[in-house]
């Protein structure tokens, strides 16, 4: 065979190895579709990745902040175990693995709460927390335990590095005591969509203290703008804190409205701005130049009296050269540069993976050596049960696959989803092999539970179905369907649609019944018809025909057959009549010669004596009616037989009656009857055997001289009606006629049984049984002493 | 002088044959079954053959067969068996006649004469000028108005005459009763065509040896007649 098992091992190997690089090239391709790889410049494509990263990073941060705050994090109210475990709700869900950032939470004291940064110690002990808070669940810390617990980690501090970078989110305490307490005195506040600040009153830092404080109450005053009074002059709040920080070395930019972000150098000789690095070396930078500024740490100028949490979210690396978004715009680059291999890759891998496949298809089954497809061990398992096992299989593997995905890092992400993947793929391979099998196999359905059941079922039923009487099955059937029928009526009635969908079940169910029993008692009918109509070789099919029906049609079949053989033995046995009586006159007719033969002798001699010559003449007329007999009886066992072959011609019937005529004309006239016949003058062509039926003819008028009365006159008509011929023949019977007309066509029964005539009194039967035979009929009429026979044919239209 | 041999297996019969056909003339030679004729063929110089089919020893049909390998004489087939078939297969293995029993003597005196005469006198005659037809024993002479079947003058009326004029013209083609009239009349029968079967029929009277079974004018029955010109021999 071709299909080798190395071959076979190849393509199986290929099959998964180019599933796998299809599934990637097709993936891939989408995804730099859907990032636009394929419409913007390489250059665009570049920044829009990292600038997208950036700020899906920015937007979860926000959003975290914003569920914690409406869960009401912030509420004083809210005692500080219900905090922890809210946070601890909040870490699990916001998994750091999928950001760049991570959060930290600081009381009034500025002593950190929590932080998510699991690499830090605080992080390790907010996991502490959370393993606490979550343990102990039912007995919540009280204050003291808490404090004690805090005290209990307070070294585990090692906080400093970070300091210098840090997002400002603008998120904090509602800070109600803000106006109170702080620039509502000092400020001179006129109108309430303004505040003012006298620069006079502050040092240029401590204004922007003042700035950054009430900015952090932005929202909740309402307030649009914050205005800064410089002698006399007032600026706009943040041109003022631009040219303010500018002053005292200080960098403000801003976001997108929501953000501030205050920058500044700690120490501005020594260190570079990282913006400034930036511009200078775009190379080593994802994003542009401005988002590089090194963060302001707000918390130095925090109040402390007013905030009483603060919260940080640090991007996670620190921003520097060389960092994550440089490293996914190089990645981005690639990406751009080998965007057509991608798919191309793909596509190959498709056409590869699909003749690997058919090829594994159309070999399924065969082994070397043999020619007959094998089924395996997985082909003796049900299609039905085999197919939901390895689909069932394969959907239960998403389960831990998911587990794996959602708590690990992408190494094993990706390595359970290719792992799936496989799985997925050989399942269905396995599948399609196997169903391939089954198909060459012919084996396909027969090999299922449905089958089975449906055939054990069926098994039973029928039975169970035929050991009923007909009566109690109509009965059975009649109930059930009315139970159903009323079921679906209430439903209706409850407006439940599901009743209007049995009850059109039902509907469709009787129809089909009624269908099904139609066409099978029209099958019987037919069956039936044949029957009575004698074609006992017609047999109802029994295949198509169920239960009662099917039995009733076997009854029928099997009369059928009787009759048959009885109908086929009588034939053999007239058959048999027919060959016997035809040698028997054989043998007669040797003896009848040497009697006539002498008789005539023995008249040519000279008889003395006048009554031998008296007793001749009667040897002479019996040997003649002997003869006759002989040949007539012949004849008439085979033309009742039909043991006659037909050689069917068109016959003018008008010159036949008067060819006949021209016969018969002189021995009508020696008899004295006046012929009189009325024949049309166009043809009447039917189709018959002109010698049988002269010979027929031949007897009718045979008949006619016998019997017909002397001088009397004998009609002929030829009438045509209506697609039949009919010839008439009447005469006037010499004797009365004491018979039925059925009487005088039985065989060997003559007009008159005293008469002792020539003529066997086979005559009017041959001619009847030869008519018959060329498919007309022939029939005789006595009215009186007028005797009438009637031959009619179907006439041959051309 | 003609020598007639007869071979039937049952001995009145043949004696009887011999009977009639001693008023004829001929010599006489009998067999009892297939054998014994072939032996008396072998020794005797025979003109004619009056064979029986259901004999012992060597039927009919075989002698038949048989004896077709050596000899040409007319053999004419005298039998019980009626049937057409019969008859059919007898013609086809090579007889000249057949004759059913119970014959009429006469007609079997009939037959015999004129399987003789065709046999010896005309079976080589060829005919002959334009003017002169022949069919079978059936002979006409257009220019001297004769007609004689088996070497006899036949007397005919003129009608029967013209009518068999038309079927010796045209041996073994059917016409009808119309037909015949419009040739021999040159005009349309308008009902009269009836006439024509009559004609035929005493035609068949003067030609035929046995008109109920004719051997030349023959009807086919429904379309009209033909003259058979089949050669029987």
């Amino acid at each position: 065979m071709k299909y080798s098992t190395r071959r076979k091992i190849l393509a199986l190997i290929g099959y998964v190895v180019t599933m796998l690089t299809a599934a990637a090239g097709t993936a891939g391709t989408i995804i730099l579709a859907q990032k636009g790889c394929y419409t913007t410049s390489e250059e665009n494509f570049r920044r829009e990745q990292t600038e997208s990263m950036l700020s899906r990073d920015i937007t979860i941060l926000q959003e975290r902040f914003e569920e914690l705050q409406s869960d009401g994090f912030f509420d004083e109210a809210i005692p500080q175990q219900r905090k922890q475990a809210l946070y601890s709700d909040f870490l699990r869900d916001y998994s750091p693995e999928r950001t760049n950032f991570f959060f930290e939470i600081y009381d009034a004291e500025d002593q950190l709460l929590l932080s998510s940064y699991q690499d830090d110690a605080s992080a390790f002990r907010t996991e502490q927390y959370y393993d606490q808070v979550e343990n102990t669940s039912e007995q919540i810390m009280n204050e003291a335990e808490f404090r004690q617990f805090e005290q209990h980690h307070a070294d585990e501090q090692p906080y400093d590095d970070y300091s210098a970078q840090q997002i400002i989110v603008p998120r904090g305490d509602p800070a109600p005591t803000l106006d109170a307490t702080e620039p509502a005195t000092e400020s001179s506040s006129e109108s309430p969509g303004q505040i003012l600040i006298q620069s006079s009153d502050f040092s240029l830092d401590e204004q922007i203290e003042i700035a950054l404080a009430l900015n952090l109450g932005w929202s909740e005053h309402g307030t649009e703008e914050i205005i800064l009074e410089q002698d006399g002059r007032s600026l706009p709040f943040t041109d003022y804190i631009r040219q303010a920080a500018n002053a005292s070395g200080l960098e403000i930019s801003f976001g997108n409205g929501r953000h501030y972000v205050i920058n500044r150098h700690q120490n501005p000789p020594d260190s570079m701005l990282l913006s400034e690095y930036a511009e200078q070396y775009p190379e080593d930078f994802a994003l542009p130049a401005e988002y590089y500024d090194i963060y302001y740490d707000v918390k130095t100028y925090s109040y402390q009296q007013v905030l009483r949490y603060y919260i940080t979210g640090h991007v996670r690396s620190h921003l520097q050269a060389e960092d994550a978004y440089l490293t996914a715009q190089n990645y981005s680059g690639t990406a751009y540069q080998y965007r057509w291999a991608v798919p191309g890759v793909g596509l190959i891998s498709l056409v590869l993976w699909l003749i690997c496949l058919i090829y594994l298809i159309r070999s399924a089954g065969y082994h070397p050596g043999e020619e007959a497809v094998r089924e395996g061990f997985s082909e003796k398992i049900p299609y039905d049960l085999f197919t939901c096992i390895l689909f069932g299989a394969a959907i239960l593997l998403v389960i831990p696959a998911d587990e794996l995905v959602n708590y690990s890092g992408t190494a094993v992400t990706i390595g359970t989803v290719t792992a799936v993947g496989i799985l997925w793929g050989l399942t269905a391979l396995w599948w399609l092999m196997s169903t391939a099998i089954r198909i060459r196999a012919k084996n396909l359905f027969r090999n299922t539970l449905i089958y089975k059941i449906f055939r054990f079922l069926h098994g039973k039923l029928s039975y169970l179905a035929n050991a009923l009487p007909l009566v109690w099955k109509g009965i059975l059937l009649t109930s059930g369907w009315l139970v159903l029928d009323f079921l679906a009526v209430m439903m209706i009635g409850n407006q439940n649609y599901f009743g209007v969908f049995l009850k059109i079940l039902l509907w469709i169910a009787m129809l089909c019944f009624a269908v099904i029993l139609l066409y099978q008692m029209y099958l019987l009918r037919t069956g039936g018809q044949q029957l009575a109509e004698g074609n006992l070789s017609e047999k109802i099919p029994e295949e198509k025909l169920f239960g009662d029906f099917r039995t009733h049609a076997r009854h029928l079949n099997s009369i059928g057959e009787g009759m048959n053989k009885a109908v086929s033995e009588r034939l053999k046995s007239e058959n048999l009549r027919t060959e016997l009586i035809a040698n028997v006159s054989h043998d007669i007719k040797t003896p009848l010669t040497s009697i006539i033969n002498y008789t005539d002798l023995l008249s040519k001699l000279e008889l003395s004596d006048p009554t031998a010559r008296e007793y001749l003449e009667v040897l002479g007329r019996q040997s003649a009616r002997l003869r006759k007999l002989t040949e007539d009886v012949i004849e008439a066992s085979k033309a009742s037989t039909g043991n006659i072959k037909l050689q069917k011609e068109d016959i003018n019937l008008t010159v036949f009656l008067q060819q006949l005529e021209g016969e018969y004309s002189e021995k009508f006239e020696s008899r004295t009857l006046q012929y009189l016949s009325e024949l049309p003058d166009e043809p009447v062509i039917i189709s018959a055997d002109g010698r049988l039926l002269w010979r027929a003819f031949d007897n009718l008028y045979g008949n006619c001289l016998k019997y017909a009365l002397s001088g009397t006159r004998v009609y002929l008509n030829l009438l045509r009606e209506e697609g039949t011929v009919s010839v008439t023949l009447r005469n006037i019977s010499a004797d009365m006629l004491n018979l039925s007309a059925d009487a005088l066509m039985e065989r060997f029964v003559r007009g008159d049984r005293s008469r002792n005539t020539e003529g066997s009194g086979l005559g009017l039967s041959i001619a009847q049984s030869l008519i018959q035979l060329q498919g007309g009929t022939m029939t005789l009429t006595i009215d009186g002493d007028l005797f009438k026979v009637t031959v009619r044919f179907p006439e041959k239209i051309s | 002088m003609h020598s007639v041999l007869i071979c039937d297996d049952e001995k009145d019969i043949v004696s009887a044959l011999k009977i009639y056909l001693s008023q004829e003339d001929y010599i006489l030679h009998t067999a009892y079954n297939g054998r014994e004729a072939l032996e008396i063929l072998k020794q005797e110089k025979i003109d004619l053959l009056l064979l029986d089919i259901m004999m012992p020893e060597l039927d009919g049909i075989r002698t038949m067969a048989e004896l077709r390998k050596n000899y040409n004489l007319p053999v004419i087939l005298l039998t019980a068996k009626s049937e057409d078939t019969d008859k059919i297969l007898g013609l086809n293995l090579g007889a000249d006649d057949y004759i059913t029993k119970p014959f009429n003597p006469m007609e079997v005196l009939a037959r015999v004469r004129s399987q003789l005469r065709r046999y010896t006198q005309l079976g080589a005659a060829v005919p002959v000028s334009e003017q002169q037809f022949r069919c079978g024993g059936l002979f006409l002479d257009d220019n001297e108005k004769i007609v004689t079947a088996d070497g006899i003058e036949v007397s005919l009326t003129p009608t029967e005459y013209a009518i068999l004029f038309l079927f010796m013209k045209n041996p073994n083609k059917v016409f009808s009763p119309k037909e015949i009239y419009v040739q021999i009349r040159g005009e349309l029968p308008y009902g009269a065509e009836g006439t024509i079967a009559v004609h035929i029929r005493h035609l068949r009277e003067k030609i035929e040896i046995n008109p109920a079974d004719p051997r030349y004018l023959k009807a086919v029955w429904g379309q009209g007649y033909k003259l058979d010109d089949s050669e029987r021999t």
